[in-house]
């Protein structure tokens, strides 16, 4: 297979960042696979067993130190695709939820994956190429009570993405913004247990990584995978945000 | 006006939005802790002394940081807040890849960070008294993406989409949490985000502050879920449900490139 050059992904242990890395790896390209989880390695050589070259590279990216240690792995390197899709949500009530979890999910999920954009987009604009999916979610559009804080740092990242589109004309660099809806992910063990959110039917990861991967691939803004979702976020901008805080907060909340 | 023995709170209230914030809770009585990171708010509890029928007291302290958060917190201590009113906010112009990061650090630090640590220290008490009132400054930044304001534009749609979870969160708990969502003012703001260069910046149709923070106010009193602050936001608002972001992200370019650039 001919060589395509690098594809970074940083939460691609596992669910749609995994199938995301598998796409890249079918198409050629070769992978830096950043994740922070026990997975990691297991996730490195089931990519090189499809034939992948695949740096795996440890590292928890709601650090700055998270961060510089990925950076290290790429510096000087020419990055053709880069997926900001690490990410963690965190059911429960605002007031109960522990702070040092709340500023986790905010460096994780906003801090960082604003600065991995900072730096990338600066090496793709120098390069004139390049092509940036970002995972935010359709969470971003609408208020999740119970999932509050996951929910504003989505509607962070969707904005983010949205502006950088407009921005980056011109650049030769593309930003896509990956909005997926309940899609079966580890993403649901990892605050959001026993919550109807967790059990509802969800869309698979490799539909929705496919679907991303497409519309990045075509230079699109955005990219609402599901059509269950896509009606949310039809209808998020014209109802009443109050139907839409019922609904996450039907989802979202524990059952007692 | 005679002392009401409530006590109001309210962050970046050296000028613009949060000073007239701060009046307003004067002006009704009410104790009053103004807080900013600059030495400018001496100057603000001055002027807003000669008016007081209750205390002002003034505190610096820079929100960004844990330290900060920790600070204001020192200085409530078992005081029991009445009216909170989260007003700290930075912008920050010009093209993301062009802008440094520390000052994009900033930015996040302050207004998504800053703002969520102290959302959350103050609701938990109120919550446990079953009473309290809260006014986050959103903005109509937050509906549209921002080029040119990118982050500060996602900062406030990060606030515009908690601030209405909590509210709905609350429900019944006697706390209400409300969004005064603006959109351009007239304050410092558009010089302290290296704005002065770019349409928005220069335009002569900003919105009075004082007007503003009264339409916040007024909202916050009667524990509304969120306010759109003038006639035209208002409809830009509106539009924002029905236009695709594209469209939305190109009507920001317009208002917020600053001169000169291709």
């Amino acid at each position: 297979m001919a060589g395509k050059g690098l594809a970074v992904i940083t939460g691609g242990s596992s669910g749609i960042g995994y199938q995301l890395a598998r796409i890249a790896v079918e198409e050629g390209y070769s992978l830096v696979l950043c994740a922070h989880g026990d997975d990691l390695d297991k996730a490195a050589e089931q990519l090189r067993r499809l034939g992948g070259k695949v740096d795996a590279v440890r590292a928890d990216l709601s650090t700055r130190h998270g961060v510089e240690a990925l950076w290290s792995h790429l510096q000087g390197r020419e990055i053709e695709l880069f997926f900001a899709n690490a990410g963690l949500a965190l059911g429960d009530p605002f007031i109960e939820q522990k702070w040092e979890d709340v500023a986790d999910r905010i460096d994780l999920n906003v801090k960082q994956t604003t600065s991995m954009i900072h730096k990338v987009g600066r090496v793709m604009r120098a390069q004139g190429r390049g092509r940036i999916l970002v995972t935010g979610s359709i969470a971003g559009q609408v208020p999740g009570p119970y999932n509050a804080v996951y929910n504003a740092t989505k509607a962070y990242v969707n904005g983010l993405a949205w502006a950088l589109s407009d921005e980056f004309k011109e650049t030769g660099v593309t930003i896509t913004c990956l909005m997926p809806g309940p899609t079966d992910t580890p993403i649901y063990d990892k605050g959001l247990e026993d919550t109807a959110l967790h059990d509802m039917p969800k869309v698979d990861p490799d539909k929705v990584a496919r679907e991303g991967w497409d519309a990045m691939m075509a230079g699109k803004v955005d990219v609402v995978p599901d059509p269950a979702s896509r009606l949310v976020s039809l209808f998020s901008g014209v109802t009443p945000k109050a139907i839409g805080n019922r609904l996450n907060e039907m989802m979202a909340k524990r059952r007692d | 006006m005679s002392r009401s023995g409530h006590f109001a709170v309210v962050t970046g209230a050296s000028t613009g939005i949060g000073f007239e914030l701060a009046r307003l809770a004067v002006e009704d009585g009410h104790d009053v802790l103004i807080v900013a990171d600059e030495a400018a708010i001496e100057a603000a509890g001055a002027k807003l002394s000669t008016a007081a029928a209750a205390a002002v007291e003034t505190l610096r302290a820079d929100l960004a940081t844990e330290h900060g958060v920790a600070k204001l917190f020192e200085r409530i201590g078992p005081r029991r807040v009445d009216y909170f009113m989260a007003n700290a906010g930075v912008g920050l112009g010009h093209a993301f890849l062009d802008q440094e990061w520390d000052e994009i650090e900033r930015v996040i630090d302050l207004n998504v960070k800053g703002t969520t640590a102290t959302l959350q220290r103050v609701l938990r008490d109120m919550v446990a008294r079953g009473k309290g009132r809260v006014l986050v400054t959103g903005s109509i930044a937050g509906m549209i993406p921002g080029s040119y304001q990118a982050v500060y534009n996602a900062s406030k749609a990060y606030l515009d989409n908690l601030t209405l979870a909590l509210g709905s969160e609350l429900d019944d708990t006697g706390v209400t949490v409300t969004c005064l969502r603006p959109g351009p003012v007239d304050t410092p703001f558009f010089e302290r985000a290296h704005m002065e260069d770019t349409p928005v910046g220069q335009d002569d149709g900003k919105a009075d502050p004082a007007k503003v923070a009264r339409d916040g106010y007024d909202a916050m009193m009667k524990g509304e879920s969120g306010i759109t602050s003038g006639f035209m936001n208002k409809v830009q608002a509106a539009l924002t449900g029905v236009l695709p972001e594209p469209v939305l992200a190109q009507m920001h370019r317009r208002m917020a490139k600053p001169e000169g650039e291709e």
